[in-house]
């Protein structure tokens, strides 16, 4: 790597770390979002785990389990930090989308547990309450079940994770630019011999860097806190990861291309950047649109980002079923890139 | 080393330049003096490369931007008006980074650090430097890649007395080695004095007049000025025939004297028809802005 090159980089870097701000709104604020609303709609912390055991009550072990346990009401059973609920089928589905409860007692005299497999906290909830049993018995059935939607918390991840790129990216190389451009710092710049390729790549290289490190975070903070799990491939949430920060980059750098005024920019960031963040899908699902918009919303560069992190996370979606997006958002970045750098006043 | 031929540049309406011929030896240094909007820097940044003629010619060492834009840009060194450098990033690395697009080593951002007198600042932040010191950076900056061509726009303007001494001194220092030539603008009538072999006098796009401070001055026969303060209100009609301005419009002024006996005879005669009353009146050493309102009826400076 050339000199140049490298002085240019860190140079970047030291601008982004050394602003308090910026370590805020890109590292502390996704986690805290992620944190709040994954609390506030995701499973409950409770000490007891809740089972429901659906009705009629008939296997002799749950029965002998309930007898030795502490009565709250009539349905409701409380031992050894579990929580046995007896309801009808179908309050108890209910209970499963509200994510109430991941776990469930079949009927009937064989010990049947029905779960998502794909719900690890259901299968640790299995396996602990199984040791409370007093017969020593551990012979079951599994009935697996597909809980629709999931849990809230693995939808907004993704959706965490697709925002926080584009934000990061759209503000950080788009008013970096802008704000050098005001300063004639630009124009300062190009009078040496510098090549002017290799300030537009090291401001996104660096910015790049940073979306890694926050997005690292980001996933390790929910591996910790909500047992959030990576389904697909590294190498897929790479691919995906990368061409999100093409297409954000390249977005960022026609809109910044010419002025040099930091309102107009702040408002052609903003103009872009907060209807994607409201109908892309990043808080609750964009397929609630009429299908006119939908079948717009879907084409946006975040929709295609946050969809592709979405089925790669959560159901580890193979290479051959995202070249679309992949291709899409690569093409549009180095399309806008391209006419950016064409466009660009340096000062 | 610069040659500058039949040069215009228009803004829509506006003749920024409009036919500049200037030819710059090598280690001389030339102020471009003049008024807020004469041109200077137009001219400069034409000289820079940043902004094309529309008509003329502009070589550096017999190099036109056009077929040399990268060589070029390793002989020159520049500093713009109120460039403002990245806040976060300290002394030293914006030396360092600026330093790495001529390919130069840590060496010479100590030598340049030592030069602006700057050193003991080298680890403070950018936005924790004071006026004198940024235009001191940006000095530095300037000077990083050993140019032999230095144009400085403005590098003065908006520091107090002391900061711009020691930009002068840094110059100064310069100007003894020979190796670069300068290209100064400023509308500081002291700065163009103190630093520079020749004085252009730029206003309306056009050279007005060139040479040293002393040329100038002699050649316009302009050696004195009349400094007076009437007591009240008086009519400025009285004085038309004379070359002067109002300081403050019929009470107080200054007249620059051609002929110097003649005129103040005739400004005494005024006085005694008119009955005026004179509060206080000096005669001093004529300056640039003499030369300018004597030229154009206007002060160099607003």
């Amino acid at each position: 790597m050339k000199q140049q090159f490298r002085q240019l980089f860190f140079t970047h870097i030291k601008e982004i770390i050394r602003e308090p701000a910026v370590i805020f709104w890109g590292m502390a604020f996704p986690l805290l979002t992620a944190w709040g609303l994954g609390m506030a709609f995701g499973e409950k912390s409770e000490v007891e785990k809740n089972i429901i055991v659906l009705k009629p009550l008939q296997n002799s072990q749950i029965i002998q389990w309930i007898e030795k346990s502490d009565k709250v009401n009539d349905s409701v059973y409380v031992s050894d930090g579990f929580s046995l609920t007896i309801m009808d089928e179908s309050n108890a589905i209910i209970q499963l989308k509200r994510g109430e409860a991941s776990l469930m007692i079949a009927p009937g005299n064989e010990l049947t547990f029905i779960y998502d497999p794909a719900n690890s906290e259901a299968e640790t909830a299995k396996l602990q309450f199984m040791e409370t049993l007093s017969n020593g018995q551990n012979k079951y059935i599994t009935q697996k079940i597909t809980v629709p939607g999931n849990r809230y918390i693995d939808f907004l991840l993704p959706g965490l994770m697709g925002m926080n790129i584009m934000m990061s990216t759209m503000w950080g190389i788009s008013y970096g630019m802008i704000e050098k451009r005001k300063l004639k710092l630009l124009r300062r710049m190009i009078a040496t011999p510098m090549n002017r390729s290799y300030f537009l790549w090291s401001l996104i290289l660096a910015r790049f860097l940073i979306n890694v490190a926050e997005m690292l975070l980001l996933f390790i903070f929910a591996t910790l806190l909500f047992d959030f799990k990576l389904q697909g491939s590294v190498l897929n949430i790479a691919l995906v990861f990368i061409s999100s920060n093409i297409s954000f980059a390249g977005l960022a750098v026609i809109l910044s291309s010419r002025t040099s005024n930091t309102e107009v920019g702040n408002g052609l960031i903003n103009a872009i950047v907060t209807p994607m963040t409201v109908v892309s899908g990043v808080f609750f699902s964009y397929h609630n649109f009429p299908e006119f918009a939908e079948s717009i919303i879907k084409w946006l560069p975040l929709t295609m980002s946050i969809d592709a992190l979405r089925s790669v996370f959560n159901e580890g979606i193979a290479l051959s079923e995202l070249w679309l997006p992949l291709t899409l958002l690569n093409l549009s970045g180095i399309l806008f890139f391209i006419v950016g750098l064409k466009i660009f006043k340096w000062y | 080393m610069v040659e500058i031929k039949g040069v215009k540049k228009y803004f829509k309406n506006i003749k920024a330049v409009d036919g500049v011929d200037l030819n710059i030896a090598k280690g001389e240094f030339v102020a471009l003096l003049g008024p807020n909007g004469a041109g200077k820097t137009t001219l400069v940044e034409m000289v820079e490369g940043i902004q094309i003629p529309d008509e003329g010619q502009i070589s550096i060492t017999r190099k036109t931007w056009k077929e040399n834009r990268t060589e070029l840009h390793k002989m020159i060194g520049i500093s713009l008006q109120e460039t403002r450098f990245m806040d976060k990033i300290n002394v030293r690395e914006t030396l360092c980074l600026f330093a790495s697009f001529y390919g130069k080593s840590q060496t010479r951002v100590d030598e340049i650090l030592h030069l602006i007198n700057l050193t003991e600042k080298a680890r403070e932040r950018v936005n924790a430097l004071s006026g004198g010191q940024r235009q001191r950076l940006a000095l530095g900056i300037a000077l990083i890649n050993n140019p032999i061509l230095l144009l400085l726009d403005e590098p003065t303007t908006g520091l107090d007395p002391n900061a711009r001494r020691e930009i002068w001194s840094i110059l100064n220092k310069l100007k003894q080695e020979k190796t670069a030539s300068l290209i100064l603008t400023t509308h500081y009538m002291e700065e163009a004095e103190n630093l520079c072999d020749r004085i252009v006098i730029m206003d309306q796009g056009k050279i007005l007049m060139q040479g040293s401070l002393n040329e100038l001055l002699v050649s316009n026969n302009l050696k004195n000025t009349l400094y007076f303060n009437f007591v009240e209100k008086t009519d400025s009609q009285y004085f038309s025939d004379f070359k002067m301005v109002w300081k403050e419009e019929a009470i107080s002024g200054k007249i620059i004297l051609n002929e110097m006996n003649e005129d103040i005879r005739r400004f005494m005669k005024i006085i005694e028809s008119k009955n005026l009353n004179i509060k206080d009146m000096e005669i001093k050493s004529a300056n640039l802005d003499d030369l300018f309102i004597l030229l154009t009826g206007r002060h160099l400076t607003t």
